[in-house]
């Protein structure tokens, strides 16, 4: 069972190009669940995904990498009970870390015969609000895309080139090795690219001493 | 240092500044004396979020996390998201060609930046009259989560 992140600061565009992106997949004949997860104990993105005839599961009232990863892993093993999926959308909350999120989805083997793949973490950066997010929520997105597998710059189609190019080049700073796409789900680009990646590329399994070596590299060793 | 414990360090940062978006969610009944067209419950569903955006920025909010409005009713639903106040709503919904709304069911959620929980309460609530008022629309409140957006306290154990 492939999981997949879609991670992004609120107002990135995840909900509009996780349905788009399911769609595309369950057209290619792949079995599609979504799990939606908000910190908050309302979840409107939910009762969207659900409104599209989308088999979705809402985790609300924590962060399902950290305070209710056992809700998370819980929800996955009856997913692969009940549904067994071949791919798992998540769309964390906006204080998720992505490589926490993948220590949680791992447990649920420890509860059902299955093995969790993971795809490339995909991080969304809205390119018409970097000016303004870099100066308010700075740490929240930098961390986001320094976990990232893909970063995808989206809403290009809204934003003018010198703001795309800035979005980029934080991309490139903070994260030199990390693949870099334009997307807009209100034009269509790179929507089936994101979905081929989602089917076709994984992504590293949770790996303590990996991870280590990075949050030293990033914040020095404490 | 322990991973656990770095992880633990970033992870805390990263809530404290999710702790400084002001977050209210409310969830109503609401019902019009007469039939809605599609297009009139689009302007309110628009005129919501803005309304409610527009007074937490009069209040000291300097960004939007989201305004996100989603409306159930027999004739079909209907979602709004407002990330930008100078570019007002992207609105979708799956109402048929014809479809009036006279009752549902509307969930309502505003994440800003730059206020407190109790401000954007305040400004959701007073503008959310404000339009109820201007459409004409009767509302009845099930349950508003002030209370329980938290994030932070799990880590401060």
């Amino acid at each position: 069972m492939k999981i997949a992140q879609i991670a992004g600061f609120l107002g990135s565009g995840k909900t509009t190009l996780l349905i788009e992106v399911a769609k595309l997949l369950v057209d290619k004949g792949k079995k599609v669940a979504i799990v939606v997860n908000d910190v908050g104990e309302i979840n409107v993105d939910f009762k969207i995904i659900e409104s599209y005839g989308l088999k979705a599961k809402e985790i609300s009232g924590g962060c399902i990498c950290c305070e209710i990863a056992g809700n998370f892993a819980n929800t996955l093993s009856l997913l692969y009970t009940n549904f067994n999926p071949d791919i798992v959308i998540v769309e964390p909350s906006g204080v998720a870390i992505p490589w926490g999120l993948k220590r949680a989805a791992e447990y649920s083997e420890a509860e059902v015969p299955v093995t969790i793949e993971h795809a490339p973490v995909l991080t969304l950066v809205d390119a018409t609000r970097i000016d303004t997010l870099m100066g308010t929520v700075r740490r929240l997105v930098v961390t986001q895309v320094r976990e990232a597998d893909v970063c995808l710059i989206n809403k290009v189609d809204a934003a003018d080139d010198a703001r795309i190019a800035r979005a980029e080049e934080l991309v490139r700073s903070v994260n030199p090795k990390c693949g870099i796409m334009r997307t807009s789900t209100h034009t269509g680009l790179g929507v089936g690219e994101v979905a081929d990646i989602i089917a076709d590329r994984t992504s590293s399994r949770y790996d303590e001493a990996m991870e280590k070596a990075l949050l030293e590299k990033e914040y020095g060793s404490g | 240092m322990s991973l656990d414990d770095d992880h633990d360090d970033i992870h805390l940062a990263m809530h404290r500044e999710a702790d400084e978006l002001g977050k209210f969610a409310s969830h109503l009944a609401v019902r019009s004396p007469r039939p809605l067209s599609q297009e009139e419950t689009v302007r309110f569903l628009d005129e919501l979020l803005y309304q409610v955006t527009k007074e937490c920025m009069d209040h000291g909010a300097d960004l939007v996390g989201h305004v996100k409005a989603f409306l159930r009713s027999e004739d079909g639903a209907m979602s709004a998201s407002l990330i930008d106040i100078e570019k007002r709503s992207n609105v979708t919904h799956d109402f048929s060609h014809g479809a009036t709304f006279l009752e549902g069911d509307l969930t309502l959620h505003v994440i800003v930046h730059g206020i407190w929980d109790d401000v954007v309460k305040d400004s959701s609530q007073a503008a959310m009259e404000r339009v109820f008022e201007q459409f004409g629309i009767e509302h009845t409140v099930l349950k508003d989560y002030y209370d329980t957006e938290k994030s932070i306290s799990h880590h401060m154990k």
